[in-house]
Parts: C-alpha cells; structure tokens; sequence
C-alpha cells in the first residue's frame, strides 16, 4: 500500500509558505534575483529568502537568545506548516522526522571563523550546530517529535532519499506519520563552492537551453507528511514508486550517457509497477549546468523514447537549493497533482544543439495528471527519482 | 621557457596531488587530460585554473578557453609568457 | 521477517584491528595520557591501488573507503559487488570543510580548491567507494550524530527484511581534525578521561546465514531516555527478540557523557567498555558492532583482563552520544 501525501510545507525564495509558492508558480514569477542579505563579494543572483535568522526565528516564537542554525530555521517552519496542515501531533502519534541536508549549520561556522579571523570573540555554540544532524535535533525538538528522527547527507539528492527512507519505515516499523524533507540555506560556502567549480551561472539560469551557462544557488526547505491512513483527510497525492542508483562515473559530473539517472527512474517506475508512458509529466532536476541537462535529457530519451512526456524544471524559480530541492520539488509535484496544472519553465528558447527536447513553457491547467516524476541529482554520482500519483 | 615548464611541473605533481609523478615523468608536450599522457580530470582543470591565479596573477574564468590553454604543459607555459602581468 | 546476518566486517581503529589479528592475541589496556586516539592507518596504497584516484581522496575517505573494500574483498581478491551501500558520518569531511571555509575568510573569497569544496559533502567515501567498484545500486549517507551508523544499518535491514536487496555495505566512519578537538577542549569535554577517537567500521549484511559471524537482530534509536529507563529498553530489547534479559550475555558500553545510564546498565548486565578502545566519535557504535560480531564469531569474552574462550550467544551494545542519542544494537550467534 502506498503511502499518502497528507500534508506539505515549503520555503523559498518565493513565499514563505505553499500558497504563496503556488501563486508565484502559477504567475512564472521567479524567486531569484541579487543577494541582498547574504554577504559576499561574488556577484551572482541566487534564490534569497530576505527574512534574516532573527526574524524567522521570532516568526516561529523562538526565545531570541537562543542560537539557531539557519537549516534548522528553514527546516521548522516547512516541517511546521506540513505537520499543521495533516493535523500531525507527536504527542497522540508515533511519528518520525527525517530530514535531508547538505550544509547542516554552516552559516553559524561562517560566522564563527569570521569572528575568529577578525580578531573579535567567536563563539563556540556556533560550532556546536555544524553538523548536519544538529539542525533535525533543533527541528525535532521544536516539533514535539520523539519516536525517531535522523539525517540524509547525500548532496543534492538528500531529501528525495530522505523520502525514501520514510516510505520503508511506514511500512516496517509501525509509524503513524514520517516529516520528511530537506532544508538547506544561501551560504558563503556553498556560493564558493560552487563559484569554484565554475558553474554558477552569473545570469539567471535557462535550463535545457542551448545558452545555458550554469546553475544559481537558492535557499530554502521543503518537506511532506507522509501515512499509511489519511485519516479522514483528502491526501494530495500518493507516493507510488521511488529508486536510487549510483552514476559511478565522476565526483561531480553525471556521465554523457546518464546511466545513473537512466536506472533511477527506470528504478521507480518498476517499483511502482508503471510504465514509462504511464507518466505525464516529469520534474526534471534541470539545474541549467551544460552537464546536468544533457545528461538528465539523455537519460530521459533513452527511457521514454523520441516523444518526452511534458517536463520542467522549477529551479528557475527558486534556484538549487540543494539538500531541499527533492522536498521542495516533491511539494510543488503534489500541488500540481492536486490542481491538476503543469508548471513550466522560462528562459528557454534555443533546445540543446546536441539533442534537441524541449521543456514546457507555458502554464497548462486541465493537464490530466495523474501520475508524475520528480528526479534530483547529487554529487557522488548519486540519483534519486520518485514517483507520486493520485 | 625551460625553466618555467619545469616550474609548472612541480606545481602542478604539487597541487594536484600526483604523489607517484615525477617532472620527468611529465612529457611536456603530451595531452594533459583524457586515457593519454597524465589522464587528468575536469577537477584538475579547476586545480590548475587555481593554480595559475596562485603563482602567475592569471585569471581564466571561461572553461571552454581553459580546455584550450591546457592541452600540455607546453601551452601553459605559452599562455603563461604571453599573458603575465 | 528475514533475519539479517553479518557476513564480514573491517575495522580501522586506534588497535591493531585492520587485517590482522593483533587486538585479539592478548588483552590491550586502555590507552592512558592522551585525550586523542588516533588511528592506527594502513598503508593505503595497498588498500586503494589506483593511485589516480587515490590522491584526491582526504584522511576520511581514505580510511571510510579502506574498510568498505577490504570488507568486500573475496577469496580471490576480486570484490563482491553489494546490492547497496550506506554510509554513516557524524560530522563528514570536517578538515576539508574547514580547509575551505578558512580558504574564503582568509583569502577573501578568492583562490578556492574545489577539491577541498568537493571533499567536503558528507557522502564522499559512500560515492567514492561506489566510484571504485562501478557500483550503480543504492547509495545513501546518514550524518546524523550518534544515529548516523543505525541509521545506515537500520535502512539496509529494512531493505532486506522487505526482500528488495539481499546484501548491503554499511561503512560508518569519523576522523579527529585539529579544531573539533579544540573546541571540545575549550568546552572541558576532555577532563576527566575523555578521549577523542576515529575510525572506520565496515560491514556487510547478509540474508544467507551460512559462513556469517553472527545475527544482527535488532538496532533501535533512542531519543531523550529518561533517567532509570536505559536498563529497561535493554530488558525490551530482548523479550522482542525472544530473549530474556539474563540471555544477554554482554553489554558493549560506549558512553560519552551519561556516566548514570552507563551505572544503571552495569547494575543488571555484565558490561564492558568498547569505547576505552576506540574513543569518542559520532559513529563509534561501529566499532562496538565490529567487537561484538568479533567475540561471536571468534568464540571469546572478556574476562577480568583476558580474553577468555567461551562461546557467548547473545551481546547488546549500548551508545550514547554527547548525551542526545541513545542507541541499542543486539548480536544473536546461534550455537545450534
């Protein structure tokens, strides 16, 4: 029996909670734009959620002097809004939270070091958030949740894989309900990081085009309540199939072949005992760097063949946030599920030279969805595709 | 030119970590990447982007021009003369 | 449901504990005067042959990628290809981490090494081990404290108990770096005989009883034990596993900071602390598996200060973590 999504959460650069989200999706109205809270001399534009840690933390009723890591912030407040909307309560339910993350505490590190470097006094509890299970204790614990939590790290890929870990304790271990998702923020780190590799995109990122030119980082948090019984609710989907395979061809790239891909979504669709024309829309990883795309795109042909099912990718309008893109995207699948509407992307006018696929662009309403794919991609070759239908 | 080309070598054995390589096993006119020569990687491409800002004051922020300038050591070296500040 | 077996296991550890049979031959005290306890590391050219690949890999992945192949190698040398792998790290690669980070605050932003950026993610030996063996299956990091290796451990017994796999590499490892153990010292963790540990544990799990070295019958994650109730989830840890609390045999001990718990546990079971041997990290508990398995399969126990050949049929191990995570792992040998 799969499992029902009854309740979701989410972040971004474009609202604070998924109505606002969905508005913004709906109006193609972009997230990204120039960093104005986050400090740093790399000029590029990234997906910024303008609330500081402070005020988030007022939001959410936090006691100002404690220190939150600005993942944990993120994390509550989708966790939060999944857990109010499915009627969640740890203390009348055997519940779990998992949560995908790759940067766990690193704004507080930053901070730390910078302190150091500068001369003034660094404070220690700033490193005592660094890892990446810190930030799911922070959440846990502003949650109520006690029966089980941990943390996926797997890159860009750790909150679809933290999605799959929930579907197996749903059907093993006796839960009630599994929080599941991602969360990760902007940081220098990560705009570093990146900036090093030489694929941040200093435009705004046109995925699947021939011009693409890299990715633009994003920040925020995304995450789904997960049950066997919907309880009286009208769940917005169902979680049907999911698969995780390896690439093992490179640290950082994805094969020209798109193996790894290739055999993550060849993987979903067996567990979910579907067939590739069986999917109506899929929403690509997309991250607009020339491999990613090529790459996912060939993969994608080699499993559906000459004629794609309609796809997007919807980090032109919250950037890569990273450890959260599977949970935010998983978020923005089940809305489009329930309202039966496929987001598109923009910034796309030229296909590929190499192979020519072309991603939707326009908003499609009636689109007769019901069963879509939701891919993300991380580094260590690691791929994760899940399948969500009504 | 020679010594400059001996001089990359080591920076380069240096910065990518080639601890079984020596210069002299470094023919300075074979390809650097791919199944030839020393099979380096688009990571190492990065290294030595970062190398050439290190020592050299160069910067190269177009990859596509990078894979063209780092076909050997020989054309580093080229570019190197032709372009320090 | 289907059991779930350990078929082999690696362990680099601060004892002579990496293909050989040195930890075992007498008994090793605890190591006393230092509050780091450092690997004993191999020559990891013989462990990881391509030196391609080898050099850009870190302290971390070195030993996490070590384990997890000398834990596959067969009779003959070749590896056996796992249907899965999960991989376990408290705090991922913390060096190249802050190697980085003091790259962009020292240098303002400028000459960065992608490779230290790269090394960083938590999931670097899991995708590297991956890498080396073309490994395509499942391939999953936990970094999560103290829960890190459980829940590696927890997801592969869940996909084997569920039939979707019928073997699985979980590999949990941590490193010392310079400024965690600085801040700790700072805080005044290491008063008082704490000692910093690392390493690198590896399993493999199996469904095929036959040639495993015991039973891996059950990993539970704690949250928040309240004070007096540690002794009591052992006792429940056994009836569900058929089992009274007096079969329990041993009780591994790796505890950080709750010196009451540990109290409570030794007051009802015979104990031993693993930790003395290990030390402190976030996936030590990987190491109290790999001695548990070890004294199953090698058919001895701790007995005052020896060794002691006796055939033990069941050992839990208890972890706590810096007082946050609480967690119990039962081995099972079946004598019949």
């Amino acid at each position: 029996m799969s499992a029902h999504v009854t309740g979701i959460g989410v972040l971004s650069s474009m609202g604070l909670n998924a109505a606002e989200n969905w508005e913004s999706l709906l109006a193609k109205r972009t997230g990204i734009g120039p960093l104005t809270r986050l400090q740093t001399r790399h000029n590029v534009p990234a997906g910024e959620i303008k609330q500081t840690n402070e005020e988030l933390a007022e939001m959410l009723g936090l006691d100002s002097k404690r220190t939150y890591s600005r993942t944990a912030l993120l994390g509550m407040m989708a966790a939060k809004e999944a857990m109010n909307e499915a009627g969640t309560d740890p203390k009348k339910m055997k519940v779990a939270l998992i949560s995908g993350t790759s940067v766990g505490g690193m704004d507080l590190s930053e901070q730390y070091f910078t302190d150091q470097h500068e001369g003034k006094r660094a404070r220690l509890r700033n490193l005592f958030e660094h890892d990446c299970g810190a930030s799911t204790l922070r959440m846990a614990n502003y949650l109520g949740i006690k029966d089980f939590m941990t943390t996926i790290s797997t890159a860009c890929s750790s909150s679809a894989n933290a999605i799959m870990l929930a579907d197996r304790l749903l059907n093993c271990q006796g839960f009630d309900a599994v929080v599941v998702g991602g969360t990760d923020p902007l940081c220098r780190f990560t705009i570093n990081g990146f900036t090093s590799l030489m694929i941040l995109d200093q435009e705004q990122c046109r995925p699947f085009d021939d011009s693409r030119n890299g990715l633009n980082l994003g920040e925020g948090a995304g995450f789904l309540v997960l049950q066997r019984e919907a309880n009286g609710h009208t769940p917005y989907c169902d979680l049907l199939g999911y698969a995780n395979a390896n690439d093992a061809f490179h640290q950082t790239a994805t094969s020209a072949n798109g193996e790894g891909p290739y055999l993550a979504m060849k993987g979903a669709l067996e567990k979910a005992g579907l067939q590739p024309k069986d999917i109506d829309y899929v929403n690509a990883h997309g991250t607009g760097t020339g491999n990613n795309d090529l790459s996912e795109s060939t993969a994608m042909s080699r499993l559906f063949g000459e004629k794609l099912p309609p796809f997007s990718s919807t980090k032109v309008y919250t950037g890569h946030t990273l450890g959260a893109c599977g949970g935010i995207e998983a978020a923005f699948c089940a809305m489009m599920l329930k309202n039966d509407t496929i987001i598109p992307t923009f910034n796309f006018k030229t296909p590929m030279h190499e192979l020519e696929v072309r991603p939707e662009t326009e908003v499609k309403t009636n689109a007769g969805l019901k069963t879509i794919m939701s891919n993300s991609f991380g580094f260590g070759g690691n791929v994760s595709s899940l399948i969500f239908g009504k | 030119m020679d010594n400059l080309v001996e001089q990359l070598k080591q920076q380069i054995i240096d910065e990518l970590n080639l601890e079984e390589t020596t210069p002299a096993d470094i023919d300075p006119a074979a390809p650097l990447f791919g199944d030839k020569g020393l099979g380096l990687d688009s990571i190492d491409a990065l290294e030595i982007t970062m190398l050439l800002e290190k020592y050299y004051n160069i910067k190269i922020s177009d990859p596509k021009q990078a894979k063209e300038i780092y076909a050997s050591v020989n054309s580093i070296a080229e570019f190197i003369k032709a372009n320090k500040n | 449901m289907k059991k779930v077996y350990i078929a082999s296991t690696s362990c680099i550890s601060p004892q002579d504990s990496f293909r050989s049979n040195g930890f075992f031959d007498e008994w090793k005290p605890a190591l006393t005067g230092t509050d780091q306890l450092h690997a004993i590391e191999p020559d990891y050219k013989s462990t990881i042959t391509d030196a391609g690949k080898r050099r850009r890999m870190a302290h971390l992945i070195k030993m996490g990628v070590s384990t997890s192949l000398d834990c596959l190698t067969l009779a003959d040398g070749s590896y056996l290809i796992p249907d899965a792998i999960m991989s376990a790290t408290a705090m991922g690669g913390l060096e190249d981490t802050e190697k980085f980070l003091r790259c962009i605050i020292d240098n303002g932003e400028e000459l960065l090494n992608p490779s230290n950026f790269i090394q960083s993610t938590g999931n670097t030996f899991g995708g590297q081990t991956g890498l080396l063996l073309g490994h395509h299956g499942y391939n999953v990091t936990y970094a999560h404290g103290g829960y890190s290796m459980e829940s590696a451990l927890t997801d592969a017994m869940l996909q084997i108990q569920a039939n979707e796999i019928n073997n699985a590499l979980v590999t949990g490892a941590d490193e010392i770096t310079a400024t965690e153990y600085e801040v700790m010292r700072k805080m005044g963790f290491w008063r008082s005989g704490r000692q910093m540990g690392e390493g690198s544990n590896s399993f493999l799990l199996n469904s095929e009883k036959n040639g495993s070295l015991c039973e891996l019958a059950a990993v539970n994650i704690l949250h928040e034990t309240t004070p007096g109730q540690i002794a009591n989830s052992l006792e429940d840890l056994a009836n569900s596993n058929g089992l009274k609390a007096t079969d329990i045999d041993l009780v591994l001990t790796g505890c950080d900071c709750d010196k009451a718990a540990e109290k409570e546990i030794s007051a009802r079971f015979p104990v031993t602390d693993y930790k003395q041997w290990c030390g402190q990290y976030g996936t030590k508990s990987g190491f109290g598996l790999w001695l548990g398995s070890q004294l199953l399969s090698r058919g001895i126990a701790p007995k005052g200060n020896q060794w002691e050949q006796t055939q033990l049929k069941s050992i839990a191990i208890y972890s706590e973590y810096r007082q946050n995570d609480y967690t119990l792992m039962l081995l099972k040998k079946d004598t019949d």
